[in-house]
């Protein structure tokens, strides 16, 4: 319905046009390259393998790969050493546009490759301070201990009469290694570290005794004092602090000269803009056909973009050096075509909804223009309050009309904003601002719960009927009429008929119809069991299905009674309103016009967050299960065309080039 | 004053409010049990992608829900519980209770598994999150069914 039509498009032209053709296509956005069909492609199992190597093996493309990756580090580092955005140049300011030759000007007029390299250096350097900061911190730590040492182990190691060593035993709880130490009669002991596991000392005793100095210490878990440094601990600790002041000092001024470079982040960001788009160009090459002097390439191409894209091209390249032909879509290449979903202003932000569960395969339907409506109703149903409808509309509509959004972003937005109508007018029927009544209410949910709970049923009902007319719509579109009848034309009877029976049965009392209701429903049951048996090979096989099959009832009423959520969130959201409602209001007067108040909007704001959670995950579902179920199967392939990054600017195409 | 006499005087005020309490205190257990789960998990998810706080949070906000339905419901009969009400009436409102008081109780924690397992389609497979909250929406459908049940049961 509003899958985009699609052509295979195959461009066969002059090698010296090929890069230029790329930047054109690339700035219409219109063409997925794929690769070239040739008569043994089929056959050809290594195809995939083949392409990876071809575009390893290329070192322009490895070079692009490289740089823009380069880059996106650089942004990346420097992102976080500038200042922050403020919100309005966040998202007040447009995006900046050019076209993908102004690109390629403004960035030929920078060293970028020089600009990466001296960022990256910088990058290196930070991250050097910062590990010798950490190591001069612990030396400090150890510097510190050791603060008693009034030698350093060189000056102690030639004396000749008195032997002094320094280093450490063990501190235990039961001081065992310490106390054996001190009973150590050759060694003289003196303290000079005491932590919670070491008791570091300084000992002295006469050289002649040095061997049974050194078993004993051995015994106790004896640990020789490292002492690197020339000088003794409480100098050293002042030099020590002296350097790390330095490298701070180096470190805030290499984070100073960081913080004012926010136009080398706008070089950066059109740099990477730049070489994203020439690594996609250069990429859609390797896909082509090429000889000596010529370039063949073939892509999907929107139907309705061909005359646009031809006349961008002629206008620049020689009709006689270009060829262009299009083929229509052969069936067997259904699976492989892109999907583009084309809708109005006001479905197009559902396709967001359909692209969740699944794109439609080409043959099939897009269900989005009817996804729309029924979404709108649910969701208002379920958050149903004017006030939350209208917060809704004015929270959206602000960042619509004065924010700068990117496209897929400005999708979702639309649809809340779509959706705070719903909830605008259920508000009203429900009488519910911010969960007290207003005089608008037509329908009381607290006295006429049943009624509306009926209510959503029926709308269920309706939704179902909705969608087995889809599913004989789409069978006969696929050509499978058996399944038109079976898995549609039946279950609708049965849908239908129940509808007639209940209504006869319980409000006109009408014996006659009810009869003849249920007699419908068991000819569509006979039915769902006979079209199962003709369509199996195996007739008792079909048969079994077939009964399998007509058990499917008991699903059906699962899926009439699903939609009673319609109700129930309607009305808890509702409640919980008017319960934060009645506590405020019980607080005493002077609160409640001073905490209060900040108290209410908190508490609605909440609600509001969850009701519209709530209502939007549960539409989805009624979506998904109950009426996708019934019809739909997707899988298509989106369209993606050869287009740019169009994260920092957006990319135009020229009116005419040369 | 008799056991029996003191039955009928307060008796019905004295269910009606057990059955707020109940619908409260078991579904505020089903959600808390769920969304403490879920909640865990998706901490140490954030923890290597914060990017993806705001899916994380609504993967632990659905088994919240059945927490609120017990409150609406605990409400609703705060409401029509009178001091004077007739003792049939107060075992209508707490058997009213019950359904929610005990689906909200085991769907929450249940909900909050499939919650928690979601979290393992955001962290590798983010584009297909919604599957993941379908797969969790499909266990509130049970606390829904009986949170209207609870309905009918106080206004019916």
């Amino acid at each position: 319905m509003a899958i985009a039509k699609m052509h295979k498009i195959r461009v066969v032209t002059l090698k010296k046009h090929a890069e230029f053709l790329y930047s054109v296509l690339q700035s219409l956005q219109v063409v997925e390259p794929k690769e070239v069909s040739r008569e043994t492609l089929e056959e050809d199992e290594n195809y995939e393998d083949r392409l990876r190597d071809s575009m390893e093996s290329d070192k322009e493309l490895v070079r692009l790969q490289t740089l823009k990756s380069r880059t996106g580090n650089a942004i990346k580092f420097l992102e976080r050493h500038i200042p922050a955005k403020s919100f309005r140049e966040k998202h007040g300011v447009p995006t900046p546009v050019f076209t993908l030759e102004e690109l390629d000007d403004e960035v030929e007029k920078h060293d970028v490759t020089g600009l990466v390299r001296e960022l990256h250096q910088i990058r290196d350097q930070l991250v050097d301070i910062d590990v010798e900061v950490e190591e001069q911190l612990e030396k400090e730590d150890f510097l510190i201990n050791w603060n008693k040492l009034r030698l350093t182990p060189q000056d102690i190691s030639d004396f000749k009469y008195v032997g002094v060593l320094a280093g450490t035993v063990p501190h235990t709880a039961d001081n065992e290694y310490v106390d054996r130490l001190k009973d150590i009669p050759e060694l003289l002991v003196e303290e000079v570290l005491h932590t919670d596991d070491l008791f570091g000392f300084v000992g002295y005793y006469n050289t002649e005794d040095q061997e049974q100095v050194m078993e004993e210490l051995q015994e106790i878990r004896f640990d020789r004092l490292h002492y690197p440094y020339e000088n003794i601990p409480s100098e050293e600790v002042k030099l020590t602090r002296e350097y790390l002041d330095n490298l701070r000092e180096t470190r805030k001024e290499i984070l100073e000269e960081l913080n004012v470079r926010t136009n080398d982040m706008e070089t950066l960001q059109l740099a990477y803009e730049y070489y994203y788009a020439a690594e996609q160009r250069r990429r859609a090459t390797h896909l082509a056909f090429k000889t000596d002097n010529l370039h063949a390439f073939e892509g999907w191409i929107e139907k309705d973009k061909t005359d646009e894209m031809e006349s961008f091209i002629y206008q620049n390249i020689p009709q006689n050096e270009l060829l262009i032909e299009y083929a229509n879509i052969e069936d067997e290449e259904i699976d492989d075509v892109p999907i583009k979903l084309n809708n109005n202003a006001i479905t197009a932000p559902f396709e967001t909804v359909t692209q969740m569960y699944a794109l439609p395969k080409y043959n099939e339907m897009d269900p989005t223009p009817w996804v729309a409506p029924f979404y709108m109703l649910f969701f208002g149903m379920m958050l149903a309050d004017l006030g939350y409808g209208l917060l809704l509309w004015l929270g959206t509509f602000f960042m619509l009309r004065f924010m700068n959004l990117k496209d897929g972003m400005k999708k979702n937005v639309k649809f809340f904003h779509l959706l705070s109508y719903p909830t605008i007018i259920v508000g009203l029927v429900y009488g519910s601002l911010f969960g007290t009544t207003i005089p608008t209410q037509i329908i009381n949910l607290n006295d006429q719960a049943v009624e509306v709970l009926i209510g959503a049923m029926a709308i269920g009902i309706v939704h179902l009927i909705l969608a087995l007319a889809l599913n004989i719509y789409v069978n006969l579109k696929l050509g499978k009429p058996l399944d038109a009848i079976k898995d549609g034309l039946t279950w609708l009877t049965v849908l239908v008929a129940a509808v007639v029976a209940a209504l006869a049965g319980l409000v006109f009392n009408n014996s006659g119809l009810l009869t003849g209701a249920l007699i419908a429903i068991g000819i569509a049951l006979i039915v769902v069991v006979i079209v199962s048996t003709i369509q199996e090979k195996n007739k008792f096989a079909g048969l079994m299905w077939g009964v399998y099959d007509v058990y499917g009832v008991s699903g059906y009423i699962g899926d009439v009674v699903s939609y009673s959520r319609l109700m129930a969130l309607g009305m808890s959201g509702g409640s919980i309103a008017a319960a934060f409602n009645l506590l405020v209001g019980m607080l005493p007067v002077w609160a409640r016009f001073t905490i209060g108040i900040l108290l209410i909007i908190g508490l609605h704001l909440f609600n509001l967050f969850l009701s519209a959670l709530s209502g939007y995950v549960h539409g989805l579902r009624l979506i998904f299960v109950e009426f996708f179920g019934k019809f739909y199967e997707g899988g298509g392939r989106k369209f993606e065309p050869l287009k740019a990054r169009e994260n920092y600017v957006r990319i135009k195409q020229k009116k005419k080039y040369i | 004053m008799t056991w029996m006499e003191f039955l009928t005087q307060y008796g019905g005020a004295i269910f009606g409010y057990l059955g707020v309490a109940l619908a409260v205190a078991f579904s505020g257990f089903g959600s808390s049990y769920g969304t403490g789960g879920t909640g865990a998990a998706a901490a140490s998810l954030i923890k290597d992608q914060p990017e993806k706080f705001t899916q994380a949070l609504i993967l632990q906000l659905l088994p919240g829900t059945q927490g609120l339905y017990g409150f609406v419901i605990g409400f609703m009969i705060l409401f029509t519980v009178t001091p004077d009400l007739a003792l049939a009436d107060g075992f209508r409102l707490l058997i009213a209770s019950l359904p929610i008081a005990l689906v909200g109780w085991i769907s929450g924690q249940q909900q909050g598994k499939v919650s928690t397992a979601g979290l393992q389609v955001l962290a590798k497979r983010p584009e297909n999150v919604a599957n993941a909250i379908i797969l969790t929406i499909m266990v509130e459908t049970y606390a829904i069914l009986a949170f209207i049940t609870s309905i009918l049961l106080i206004y019916v």
